[in-house]
C-alpha cells in the first residue's frame, strides 16, 4: 500500500530531515510512527500526501510513485488519503456539517449524497447532534473528531494522522485511538504519528521509530 | 437532475461492499461540473450577502470608473455628429483681376463651372461686392470718399463632397491660383478645420481616459479579490490539503470578479443614462436659443452590450491574474 524506498529529504539550507528511509505498509495494516520532536514524523507524513517532495528515493502509493506526480495531479492523490492534523485544520467560519462536507463538495457530489454521507460520518465519531455547531463552540476533543469525520467521509483507503492526540488528555486520546482501530478493522490502512508512548502500550501494532531522521526501529512492541 | 442522482445513490447504498476502498464516481463529468459551478456561484452570492456594504462600495467605485469614459465617448459621438450636421461647407473664394472684361470674366466662369471638382460657382460682380461690403461693414461712408471701387469681383467656389477635405481643398486652391485672371484664392476652411481638430481632441481624450479607467478598474477588482483571498487564506489552505484542484479554488474568485464588474457595468450604464437625461434639457435650451433642434443621443443597444461585455472580461482577467499570483505564493507544496 505504502512503500518507502531509500527516501531522503533535506529542507533547503537545513539539516537532513529524513535519511535513507525504507519500509513497507501492507493494506489494512495499523502502524504507529514514533520519535522525539523533530525526528521527522511530520515530514514523513507530508511526503506521503505530496505536501513535500523527497530529494532522493521513491515513495510508492498503490504502486504509483508520488514524487513523479505533476503538481496538477496532486489533488487527486490527496483525495484518496484521509488526513488528520494535530491542529485539525477546520474552517472556523463554517458549521461542523460544512466542514465535513468539503471533500464531497470538491468531488461535486449531489446534495442528497453529501447529506447522507456527512451524517453517517458524524454519527461514527459521535457528533451527529452537533452538526449545526461551529468548531469554536466545541471542545478540543470534539474538534479533533470533526477533523476525523472529514477525513473518513470520502471513505479513503489510507488514513494519515499526524499527532491527532497531541492536545488531548489521556481519556480522549484513548477514545480517538479506539476510533482509529475501528476504522482499521474495516480494512483501512492507518498510519498514526505520536510521541505518546504510554498511549500505544499494550497494543499489538507495528511501530516505526524515527530518531534524528533515521528509521531506528521497526517492530511489534509489546510491553 | 436530482431525482436521477438520488436513484443512483440508492443503488450504491444497496451494495455497500461493492467497492469500499476504491470509490468510483458514478456521476457523469458534466453533472459534477455543473454542481461545482453552482457551488461556486452560491459561494459568491453568500459572500455578497455577508459583506454587502464592502461589495457595494467596490461596485460604486468601478461603476464610476466605467461611467467617466462612457460619458466621454457619448460627448465625442454627439460632438462629431453635430460637427457633420452643422459645419458650414468649406468653400474657396477667388478674387478676380480688376482688369478683366465682362467677356473674359464670362469665359473664366464657364471654365470654372466645367471643373468636375467644383459643385457650384457663385459670381459676385465688383458692384455687388461693394454693396455687400457696405451693408456688412460700417465703412459705407469711407468708401464713398473713394473715386474708384477698390473691391475686386469675386467667385465663390463650392467644391463637391469628395473634395471637401483639407488636403484636396489645398490642391484645388493651388490649381486655381495658376489660372490667369485669378489674383488670389482664399480657403475658407477655418471652421471646418477647427471642428475637426476639436472632435479629434475629444476622441484622443476619451481614449486616454478610457485606458486609465481600464487600469483603474482592473486594480480595484484585483485589490478587492486580493482582500477576499487574504480573508479566506485558511480556507484555501485547507481546500488544498483536502485535494481541491486549482480550478476549484480559483472558481469562486473568478466568478466574484465577473459578478462585481457585471453589476458595475450595468450601474455605469444607468449613471450615463441619467447624465444624458440631465444634459438633454440643457442642450435643448441652448439649441432653442440658436434656433435649431438638436437632441443628444444616448447609448445604443450594441454599445451598451459592448460596455457590459468589456467590463466583464476585464473583471474576469484581473481576477484570474490576481488569484493565480496569490495562489502561487500560498501554495503549500
Amino acid at each position: 500500500m505504502i512503500q518507502f524506498q531509500h527516501v531522503s529529504k533535506v529542507y533547503s539550507g537545513g539539516k537532513p530531515a529524513l535519511q535513507n528511509i525504507s519500509f513497507r505498509l501492507k493494506q489494512g495494516e495499523m502502524t504507529f510512527l514514533t520519535g522525539h520532536s523533530g525526528a521527522g514524523k511530520s515530514t514523513l507524513m507530508r511526503l506521503i500526501c505530496g505536501l513535500e517532495r523527497a530529494n532522493d528515493g521513491k515513495i510508492l502509493l498503490n504502486g504509483i510513485d508520488v514524487s513523479s506526480l505533476k503538481r496538477q495531479e496532486m489533488p487527486f492523490l490527496r483525495r484518496t488519503i484521509g488526513m488528520i492534523f494535530q491542529d485539525h485544520q477546520l474552517l472556523m467560519d463554517h458549521t461542523v456539517f460544512d466542514n465535513v462536507a468539503i471533500p464531497l463538495i470538491i468531488l461535486g457530489k449531489p446534495i442528497e449524497e453529501i447529506r447522507r454521507r456527512v451524517s453517517a460520518s458524524l454519527d461514527k465519531v459521535g457528533l451527529i447532534d452537533k452538526m449545526k455547531f461551529y468548531p469554536i463552540q466545541l471542545s478540543g476533543g470534539e474538534q479533533q473528531r470533526v477533523g476525523i469525520a472529514r477525513a473518513i467521509v470520502n471513505r479513503p483507503a489510507i488514513l494519515l494522522a499526524d499527532e491527532p492526540t497531541g492536545n488531548l488528555d489521556e481519556k480522549l486520546s484513548k477514545d480517538i485511538l479506539t476510533l482509529f482501530e475501528e476504522f482499521n478493522q474495516t480494512g483501512v490502512t492507518v498510519l498514526m504519528a505520536t510521541h505518546n508512548m504510554a498511549l500505544i502500550q499494550r497494543k499489538h501494532h507495528r511501530i516505526l521509530n524515527l530518531n534524528h531522521g533515521r528509521l531506528e526501529d521497526d517492530s511489534y512492541v509489546q510491553f | 437532475m436530482f431525482n436521477f442522482n438520488r436513484n443512483k445513490n440508492r443503488q450504491q447504498g444497496h451494495s455497500p461492499n461493492s467497492n469500499k476502498l476504491h470509490m468510483t464516481d458514478d456521476n457523469s463529468f458534466f453533472a459534477r461540473w455543473q454542481r461545482q459551478i453552482s457551488y461556486a456561484w452560491r459561494n459568491v452570492l453568500n459572500d455578497f450577502l455577508q459583506h454587502t456594504l464592502a461589495y457595494l462600495l467596490t461596485i460604486i467605485v468601478i461603476a464610476i470608473s466605467i461611467t467617466l469614459p462612457t460619458i466621454g465617448y457619448l460627448l465625442w459621438k454627439n460632438a462629431s455628429e453635430a460637427a457633420h450636421q452643422w459645419s458650414p461647407s468649406p468653400n474657396l473664394t477667388a478674387y478676380l483681376n480688376k482688369n478683366l472684361t465682362a467677356e473674359q470674366t464670362e469665359q473664366l466662369l464657364v471654365k470654372l463651372r466645367s471643373d468636375n471638382e467644383i459643385e457650384k460657382v457663385i459670381y459676385l460682380s465688383r458692384e455687388e461686392t461693394l454693396d455687400e461690403f457696405k451693408s456688412w461693414s460700417g465703412f459705407s461712408r469711407a468708401l464713398d470718399l473713394l473715386n474708384d471701387n477698390p473691391l475686386p469681383a469675386v467667385a465663390i467656389i463650392i467644391p463637391n463632397d469628395a473634395t471637401k477635405q483639407t488636403d484636396a481643398l489645398h490642391t484645388l486652391q493651388s490649381q486655381l491660383l495658376k489660372i490667369t485672371g485669378i489674383d488670389d484664392v482664399r480657403l475658407d476652411d477655418s471652421w471646418f478645420t477647427r471642428l475637426t481638430a476639436l472632435t479629434n481632441m475629444v476622441k484622443t481624450l476619451v481614449w486616454t481616459v478610457s485606458i486609465f479607467m481600464i487600469i483603474a478598474v482592473s486594480l480595484v477588482i484585483g485589490n478587492s479579490i486580493r482582500l477576499t483571498i487574504f480573508a479566506r487564506r485558511q480556507t484555501i489552505a485547507v481546500m488544498q490539503l483536502i485535494g481541491a484542484t486549482e480550478g476549484f479554488i480559483l472558481r469562486p474568485f473568478l466568478y466574484s470578479g465577473v459578478f462585481i464588474s457585471f453589476i458595475s457595468a450595468i450601474l455605469a450604464l444607468i449613471l450615463s443614462e441619467i447624465f444624458i437625461l440631465q444634459i438633454d434639457s440643457i442642450i435643448l435650451k441652448v439649441s432653442s436659443v440658436f434656433g435649431t433642434v438638436f437632441t443628444i443621443r444616448g447609448l445604443a443597444w450594441d454599445e451598451s452590450l459592448l460596455i457590459i461585455f468589456l467590463a466583464t472580461i476585464i473583471g474576469w482577467l484581473s481576477a484570474l491574474v490576481t488569484t493565480k499570483k496569490y495562489l502561487k505564493i500560498v501554495r503549500i507544496a
